[in-house]
């Protein structure tokens, strides 16, 4: 059998040495903590606990607190966080909505009804099944060359699955599932997607500045630059540019008169409804 | 309490903790992994010296030696541990060889990692369903006078010291050769010099070569003759007389122990050749004796040696050396690892011809 | 509002949806290592869920007396004391898996599933739940490693834990169980699950 002192000379030896290892140390850690203090923006706490804590550095930043910092100072997207969970991202997006703006959630809005059917094809293409390769070779399929393309790199880049191509190849948002990221909104070349709070309720589908003659040509639901809508409202929240109305959604609100019904190639639309959350 | 004290404190608590616990732990797993091992250990013991009735240790220069006795208490064979470098891992084997080590009785592979399927057959080849320990067991039993050496797809020749290596591991068989080797060099060495035990001839060394003894005599393989303790390598010719005798001295050098190969004429009145087979002395000076890169001739200074006249003892001159006289020079910048070389020589073919030319011839 | 994850989702995710090694591809280091045979990769995998689950149950219970500034050291002394007791235990009773599983062991302290789990979950969730979430985690890394083990040692040996699967006649692919071999299979099982799990979404 092992001597008995011996055993009591291993266990002192262990509990010494380890205690004291931490009791150095923590008086590193502690000393370091009050020299080292440095004055911190108290949202960044709060996004980094939320965020997965894998400290991966998949966004690119040297983990998940010098991820919250930027983000925080809006120096990235929450979309650069790919291991983050859509519970974690709505609550990470919404704090950081406080910020922006009063509150609001913001979804994304395509503004475009260009799809199959409704636009003319001036080409048949065959090639990269994506938008912006078409770009590179004479932008696609469809005639109207402000509108949506539709081969989907929205669709690809939204990591919240709330983005999807109907059967006109047009894509739909799923206002539910939408946490405002952003990224369909960069990946799209022609800047046809735009966040938008739920608040805003109405749109002017259409991105075509050309003529009414040339942009009738081209696509039947395109915005003619008529200016029957902003004659509609008295010039209260419709504007006409540049042969393209958009909705002023400061100025315009439910009560006005809809021009809805007066647009002649009915690409002013309602999305949404009004007791959206 | 403040937060300082707090962050001390658990992390203090933990490290302690840990501390018990993992003591608690060895209490517990200690003697069995302890056990486990002396097992290990004996059972190989048991299988490289077979038939013994007590195994003892013991140590000779810092080495461990395993003795195995029978009945009579008298040594029937020794083991010892060795290590070294296989293709891809560490190797540590258990040789067990007969009381003369003459022969090796049987070997046991105790440690090795190397390549799966392939260097790992040198322990054990599942693949060779009727014997797979077929490459250990070539040890058993094989004749290790001269070197182990290995053949490849060839019968081996076991009273040789031939066994076969593994086709696509040459590399890991190749490793435990020189491993054992090396190991019985040195430990014939250790034994011969501090036990009375009749240890047999040592396996034929590197350094032997028919370059040693001058090119005009016939290159055959050396014999090895102890006299006194003294170990001779002879070279003999076709006729069966000794054209040459060679021994190793060593001594001390500026830094580190020199062993010199000398070779020298039956009569022991001239030096044939020189050949430092250990050394390791200041690099760029007192390597200089085996490689001066500051002469047009590297290896000038052991060429000195070379047919060197020594009926007197082998003096240092600073001109141009008489070989007649058993004159040389030392190396500017190594004058004392050229002077130990020197010393250690004229000691060493005192003792050496003494002994050689009074032994008895039969 | 998102509703809390039900226990039973808390386990099944860590077998499939987030597997530490098809999805969140953490710890590779010792999968690649161990898995030359499906014992090796089995036993790996047993050492993992002891350390996970005792290491995520009590940093769990300590979570609201651990100050966030030393965290990491605490993290790192509860894990490494349940490796080291994995490891010795090893040693001790099954010595012939301890030599084969050799310097791995000990680098479970490392390994970045562990350390991951308790920062990102065990730190901030009840006993419970923290240890469901070790619980599948570390048997869904366990059964990656015995499938990945098991092919490599069908293919490379022919055998599955040591019994003659392939027919005497199979030539044996030595390169699977060699490092190639181990990311080779790896890779492909990785491309697999990715590709069933887009095949799911649609």
């Amino acid at each position: 059998m092992v001597d008995s002192s011996l055993i009591y000379a291993d266990i002192i030896g262990a509990v010494l040495s380890m205690g004291g290892l931490g009791l150095i140390f923590s008086i590193l850690i502690t000393l370091a903590n009050k020299k080292l203090h440095v004055e911190e923006n108290p949202q960044i706490e709060i996004v980094a606990d939320l965020l997965p804590g894998a400290n991966c550095g998949s966004c690119g930043y040297a983990g998940c607190a010098n991820f919250a910092e930027n983000l925080t100072g809006g120096k990235t997207q929450l979309s650069a966080c790919p291991v983050c969970g859509p519970d974690a991202a709505e609550k990470i997006a919404r704090i950081l909505g406080v910020e922006v703006e009063s509150g609001e959630r913001r979804v994304a809005i395509v503004m475009c009804q260009g799809g199959d059917g409704t636009v003319k094809k001036k080409a048949d293409y065959e090639g990269i099944q994506s938008c912006i390769g078409a770009t590179f070779v004479g932008g696609g399929e469809r005639a109207c060359s402000y509108g949506c393309m539709g081969y989907g790199d929205c669709v690809t880049v939204c990591p919240f699955d709330a983005i999807h191509m109907n059967d006109k190849g047009i894509p739909v948002v799923d206002r539910a599932k939408c946490t405002g990221c952003g990224n369909c909104v960069e990946a799209c070349p022609r800047n046809v997607i735009e966040l938008h709070p739920l608040s805003h309720h109405v749109f002017v589908l259409c991105r075509n500045k050309d003529n009414g003659k040339n942009s009738r040509a081209v696509c039947s639901a395109a915005c003619i630059g008529c200016k029957i809508c902003e004659k509609a409202v008295d010039g209260i929240g419709f504007n006409v540019t540049d042969n393209l109305a958009v909705v002023d959604h400061e100025k315009y609100t439910r009560e006005l008169v809809l021009p809805t019904e007066k647009c002649p190639t009915k690409c002013i639309v309602i999305v949404g409804k009004a007791d959206e959350k | 309490m403040t937060k300082s004290y707090r962050l001390i404190l658990v992390l203090t608590a933990t490290a302690v903790l840990s501390g018990l616990l993992l003591s608690f732990l060895n209490l517990h797993t200690s003697p069995l992994i302890e056990a486990h091992q002396n097992k290990v250990l004996n059972d190989a013991l048991s299988s490289v010296l077979p038939g013994c009735d007590k195994i003892e240790e013991q140590f000779y220069e810092n080495k461990q030696f395993y003795f195995g006795y029978d009945a009579q208490n008298n040594v029937k064979g020794i083991a010892f541990l060795t290590e070294g470098n296989g293709f891809q891992s560490k190797l540590r084997i258990l040789v067990g060889m007969d009381a003369g080590l003459t022969q090796i009785v049987k070997i046991r592979i105790l440690e090795q990692k190397e390549t799966p399927g392939l260097g790992t057959k040198i322990e054990t080849d599942p693949a060779s369903k009727a014997n797979p320990e077929w490459f250990p067991n070539q040890f058993d039993e094989l004749n290790v006078t001269n070197k182990i050496t290995y053949l490849k797809n060839q019968a081996p020749d076991k009273s040789a010291g031939e066994i076969m290596a593994i086709t696509g591991a040459t590399i890991s068989s190749k490793a435990v050769i020189d491993i054992i080797n090396a190991a019985l060099i040195e430990n014939s060495m250790i034994l011969k010099n501090n036990t009375d035990l009749k240890i047999g001839v040592c396996p034929a060394i590197d350094a032997i070569n028919e370059t040693s003894f001058g090119p005009e005599l016939v290159p055959e393989g050396a014999k090895i003759v102890t006299i006194d303790n003294k170990t001779y390598f002879l070279k003999k010719n076709d006729s069966g007389s000794v054209t040459g005798v060679a021994f190793i001295a060593s001594g001390e050098g500026f830094q580190s122990t020199i062993k010199v190969l000398a070779c020298m004429n039956p009569d022991f009145s001239k030096l044939l050749s020189i050949e430092i087979i250990e050394q390791d002395e200041t690099e760029g000076w007192g390597t200089r004796l085996v490689n001066d890169t500051t002469n047009s001739d590297p290896e000038w200074f052991l060429k000195q040696f070379t047919d060197l006249y020594v009926q007197k003892v082998i003096s240092t001159v600073t001109e141009t050396p008489n070989k007649q006289n058993g004159e040389v020079q030392s190396i500017s910048g190594a004058t004392v690892s050229s002077d130990a070389i020197i010393k250690m020589l004229n000691a060493s073919i005192q003792g050496y011809r003494a002994t050689y030319l009074n032994r008895k011839v039969n | 509002m998102a509703s809390k994850t039900s226990h039973p989702k808390e386990f099944l995710k860590g077998l499939w949806d987030e597997n530490p090694v098809l999805r969140m591809l953490l710890g590779l280091c010792p999968t690649l290592a161990v898995t030359n045979s499906a014992i090796n990769g089995f036993s790996m995998g047993l050492a993992v869920i002891f350390t996970l689950v005792m290491s995520s149950a009590i940093i769990s219970l300590a979570r609201n007396i651990i100050p966030k500034e030393v965290r990491i050291p605490t993290f790192i002394i509860v894990i490494a004391t349940f490796v080291t007791i994995a490891d010795k235990m090893l040693a001790a009773h099954v010595p012939d898996i301890s030599k084969a599983l050799g310097p791995f062991v000990p680098l479970i302290v490392v390994n970045c599933i562990i350390l991951g789990r308790q920062e990102a979950f065990a730190s901030k969730n009840p006993v419970g739940r923290s240890v469901i979430d070790a619980l599948g985690m570390s048997i869904g890394f366990t059964i990656t490693l015995t499938i990945l083990g098991s092919i490599r040692e069908l293919l490379g040996v022919g055998t599955i834990f040591a019994v003659q699967i392939m027919p005497l006649s199979f030539e044996p692919w030595m390169v699977m169980v060699l490092q190639p071999g181990a990311f080779l299979t790896l890779g492909l099982m990785i491309g697999i699950s990715n590709w069933l799990n887009a095949r799911r979404a649609k």
